[in-house]
């Protein structure tokens, strides 16, 4: 049997790591932290306590980027550790770019499709609520 | 001549024993706490009870999907009912060394690990479901279907179908 691995940026946040298919990263690199450097996570999903560092801009392809202090992970994901999203939300979850779930070393991670995600991020900062922060 | 029966033959029960084993089933309920309230769902329905590890959150999704658990090392999400029909938090503590505890059941082809309380285990009704007597909180409602005793306690029984099509994520 074959086991094929994809390249995944993961995004080490407070208690979520969201993984970028590095084929979707153009670069990552050290900024001063402005708002030009692209939508603010940490702000957003915090950050772990003790694993931070100064501020990077991971730019896509598309040229949307996303800033974070949190440490950024580069791995080899294996298929046996990708997993379809529940069909509870799964359709949900598809229109805001979750699009697949990663086993980690402690719990899971959401593998993302940027464009919609952080489209969905906006929405809902316009409607001022879900604020997605751990429960 | 008579002819030996097989084993499979052996397992398979005659229509009336099949009828009165599913009586018998009916009768069972697996019984737990949410927030203060005492629900009994259909054994049938559930898959395991589980106690809670680690939980990922999901993000930007509302306050009752509490995130995903693993289960048999495959993602579920938990769900809680407290949040969704918004009943008072009288969360029991949990009992000491005991980890928080969740029932696992899918429903319209959705798996779900449901936060309980606690669970009573399988327990054995003394008379058939009826109507409600209580006063039932106003999100729980639709998702009850009558009451049933179990031992000296009344349960609520608890539609699973119905909160699962009632409470899945759309987009």
């Amino acid at each position: 049997m074959t086991t094929h691995a994809a390249g995944v940026a993961w995004l080490e946040l407070a208690e979520l790591s969201l993984g970028v298919s590095t084929q979707d990263v153009a670069s990552i690199r050290d900024v001063t932290g402005g708002a030009e450097d692209g939508v603010d996570l940490d702000a957003r999903f915090g950050l772990p306590e003790g694993r931070w560092d100064e501020p990077r801009s991971i730019t896509l392809r598309s040229g949307a980027a996303l800033r974070t202090r949190a440490e950024v992970r580069v791995e080899l994901l294996a298929d046996e550790d990708r997993f379809d999203v529940p069909a509870f939300f799964a359709e949900w979850a598809r229109a805001r770019g979750l699009v697949r779930i990663a086993r980690r070393e402690t719990g899971f991670g959401f593998l993302i499709e940027p464009e919609p995600f952080l489209a969905g991020l906006e929405r809902d900062d316009e409607k001022g609520g879900n604020d997605g922060t751990p429960h | 001549m008579t002819r030996e029966p097989n084993a499979m033959e052996e397992k398979t029960p005659a229509p009336h024993e099949a009828a009165h084993a599913d009586a018998k089933l009916e009768q069972a309920w697996l019984a737990f706490d949410v927030a203060g309230v005492s629900l009994a769902l259909a054994p049938a329905s559930a898959d395991e009870i589980c106690d809670l590890g680690t939980i990922t959150p999901i993000p930007l999704s509302p306050r009752y999907v509490e995130g995903i658990v693993s289960i048999r090392g495959r993602p579920v999400p938990l769900v809680s009912l407290a949040a969704f029909a918004s009943l008072p938090s009288r969360r029991a503590r949990p009992k000491e060394d005991r980890p928080d505890r969740c029932i696992v059941a899918t429903a319209l082809g959705m798996t779900v690990a449901l936060r309980c309380d606690e669970v009573h285990g399988v327990l054995v009704a003394s008379g058939a479901v009826r109507p409600e007597t209580v006063a039932l909180p106003a999100g729980l409602g639709p998702f009850i279907r009558g009451e049933v005793e179990l031992g000296p306690d009344l349960f609520l029984v608890f539609d699973f179908d119905a909160f699962v099509d009632s409470a899945r994520l759309r987009s």
